[in-house]
């Protein structure tokens, strides 16, 4: 029996422009299409300034005024939320998707007891109230694993390491027991045991609450601990989708391979490693039509003019016109 | 709390200790010679002397310093010439008037500042913010005493809705006679509403002008201050957690900011009790700002260095309330010594 998993997330091209870029054109997120089965782990990569935290700000409800927003299709469990004002957010904001940021220090309120800001999501998300959600806040506590959860509840962030404060910060995402957690960049600025501490905390949090996770990373090493599907992300757009066994030993997309070869985890010495030649393109000038274009030795002519959809097999989606083989 | 509260008081003596020493060398160095205005103007040279050497004026500098400060400490700050009562009973008597006014006027305008800031920095540029800059600018721009004078002219004179600026209360009333001097508070306790209308009547032209120079600086800083956290991690938080956007503001947003806002306020109420000896002149009011006025102009010299006193301790026991307030607010604060 084949049983087909279910859709949570889809979006269809969806594009997100500043008012500031709006002049050249150059979208800050460009023709994107992306989903998540329920309970899946998917991992966003690419550099910083590849668009990652915008996609998941567009994705938790969150993306700022100045932002403008198009898709064809934006669905979270059939429900339609293109519209980043509608009301329609208000129940899945915080409840169905829960997002874990990075900074966790500087992403709670400096004069609010953490306790106190787990209380304010669980009492919004499920109404309860005084000696109910005092219990409910030790057990959100213990199930991110705090030591002493009814001492740490009368704390402050500064009295507490960064990672207990990103396991504060997982408490208030998984306060909504949501369907989606968001992972934006959750361990960059921890120490690396930390880092295995939280990444083995999520994986472990999201498998008991059956709930679809997305990691979004620059750390490739960390991904491909954590997902099963890989997306590349470069300037804004998406370069290759991809099962993570796939694209680590077989990357289509140049992007995607020098990426890989740009992780210390398949570099025995320092000077194996090999950086990626360019940054990302300056989006307020103009830019070529596949962004890596410029960064990239294969690229010719119809890379500059024509932008390659995403196009192959479900578990090596490639947008490139010249992909390796 | 308590270890935190006396090691703050110790540190405001040497403050107070400065101050008095000021106080000292100022009056010392005004021109006129007070022997003589006690004397009288048909006094002999033998009797100005004779006066001098009742007044101590006599002995050397260090020991007439000693002489004050012994006065002080047993609460004597000398005699008004006009009024011939004791400078502290006449302070005390009229402390309250002032207090009521001024805190009034700075429940006003921190109210209406903090709601005009956090409105302005919802929508930089908007209507509201536009409306924050004008009242800023005009409140700071227009002498206090003027716009008193204007609001007498326009509400009392021309529209007749405000009652005549003579004073605390209407003489058709019997003057409260509470305990704590506050007339709102008095009427309230003795349950005189009628009289209590007749309070706030005399209040409002007053504390509308002294609140319109406090609404500024708050609105201001609050509207700075919540811009600048309105961009921060915690609210992205916080927002992303589904909280409701009323919550997200106050609880989050205004909580972080209420240090700087609160300061400003302390600041505000400095500005305002020097602001009062103005406007209670306009006004009528029989305040302690009014009665430095008189003393200054009938050359009444120990009523002026009591007023200038008592500023300094308001000022010194605001400075160590607001900071004190802050500890309470913000976990972050933390006083060192």
């Amino acid at each position: 029996m084949n049983i087909q998993p279910e859709r949570l997330v889809e979006l269809n091209n969806l594009t997100i422009r500043f008012g500031a870029n709006a002049q050249s054109g150059n979208a800050t997120v460009d023709h994107v299409d992306f989903h998540l089965d329920k309970g899946e782990f998917v991992a966003l990569v690419g550099e910083s300034g590849s668009g990652k935290s915008l996609l998941a700000h567009a994705l938790s409800g969150i993306l700022s005024p100045a932002a403008e927003m198009k898709s064809d299709r934006f669905h979270f469990s059939g429900v339609d939320l293109s519209d980043p004002k509608s009301n329609k957010w208000h129940g899945i904001r915080g409840r169905e998707i829960g997002v874990v940021f990075q900074n966790p220090r500087a992403a709670l309120s400096p004069v609010r007891k953490v306790g106190k800001q787990i209380a304010d999501v669980i009492a919004e998300h499920r109404f309860l109230r005084k000696q109910a959600l005092k219990e409910a806040v030790l057990e959100a506590l213990a199930a991110v694993r705090i030591p002493d959860p009814a001492l740490r509840v009368d704390a402050y962030p500064h009295e507490l390491s960064g990672g207990m404060c990103q396991r504060i910060m997982m408490a208030i995402a998984l306060a909504g027991d949501p369907a989606l957690l968001i992972a934006d960049e959750a361990t960059t600025g921890l120490d690396t045991t930390t880092q295995a501490a939280i990444v083995s905390l999520l994986r472990q949090q999201a498998e008991a609450r059956h709930m679809a996770c997305l990691f979004i990373s620059h750390d490739l090493a960390l991904a491909k601990d954590f997902a099963h599907r890989i997306i590349v992300m470069h300037a804004g757009q998406i370069v290759e989708e991809a099962s993570v066994d796939r694209l680590f030993t077989s990357p289509r997309h140049p992007y995607s391979a020098a990426l890989t070869k740009a992780t210390p985890a398949n570099a025995a010495t320092v000077s194996e490693l090999s950086g990626i030649p360019g940054g990302i393109p300056d989006l307020r000038r103009s830019v070529p039509a596949c962004r890596f274009a410029g960064r990239c030795e294969f690229a010719d002519t119809q890379c500059w003019t024509e932008r390659p959809e995403l196009a192959g097999p479900p578990d090596a989606l490639v947008a490139c016109w010249r992909p390796l083989s | 709390m308590i270890k935190l509260f006396s090691s703050r008081l110790l540190l405001a003596l040497p403050n107070l200790l400065g101050v008095v020493i000021l106080i000292f060398i100022l009056t010392r160095m005004l021109p006129g010679d007070p022997a003589a205005y006690f004397a009288g103007p048909a006094a002999t040279q033998k009797s100005i002397e004779e006066v001098r050497k009742q007044l101590g004026l006599d002995r050397s500098l260090p020991e007439q310093f000693l002489t004050y400060v012994q006065g002080l400490f047993s609460g004597d700050l000398g005699r008004s010439l006009t009024s011939g009562q004791s400078v502290l009973d006449d302070l005390v008597s009229r402390v309250p008037a002032s207090l009521e006014l001024t805190l009034l006027a700075l429940a006003l305008a921190s109210g209406l500042g903090i709601l005009l800031g956090v409105g302005a920095s919802l929508r930089p540029g908007g209507g509201l913010d536009r409306l924050c800059s004008v009242v800023s600018i005009l409140g700071q721009a227009v002498p206090t005493f003027f716009l008193g004078l204007l609001l007498v002219f326009v509400f009392y004179y021309k529209l007749g809705w405000a009652p005549a600026p003579l004073g605390r209360l209407d003489i058709l009333y019997s003057t409260p006679d509470g305990p704590t001097g506050f007339w709102i508070v008095d009427t309230l306790v003795a349950g005189d509403l009628d009289t209590l209308s007749g309070v706030l009547r005399q209040l409002t032209l007053p504390v509308v002008t002294l609140a319109m120079f406090g609404i500024g600086p708050v609105a201001r800083m609050t509207r700075a201050s919540m811009i600048e956290v309105l961009n921060s991690d915690f609210i992205r938080t916080a927002r992303a957690a589904g909280l409701p956007p009323s919550k997200v503001l106050w609880t989050y947003a205004f909580r972080s900011i209420a240090v700087p806002v609160l300061n400003t306020v302390g600041m505000v109420l400095s500005f305002l009790l020097g602001a009062n000896v103005l406007v209670e002149k306009v006004f009528g009011w029989p305040g302690i700002g009014a009665y430095a006025i008189e003393s200054v102009l009938a050359s009444d010299f120990a009523p002026i260095q009591g007023f200038v006193l008592l500023m300094a301790f308001l000022y010194v026991a605001i400075n160590l309330a607001i900071d004190l307030i802050a500890l309470s607010l913000d976990p972050r604060v933390k006083f060192d010594g």
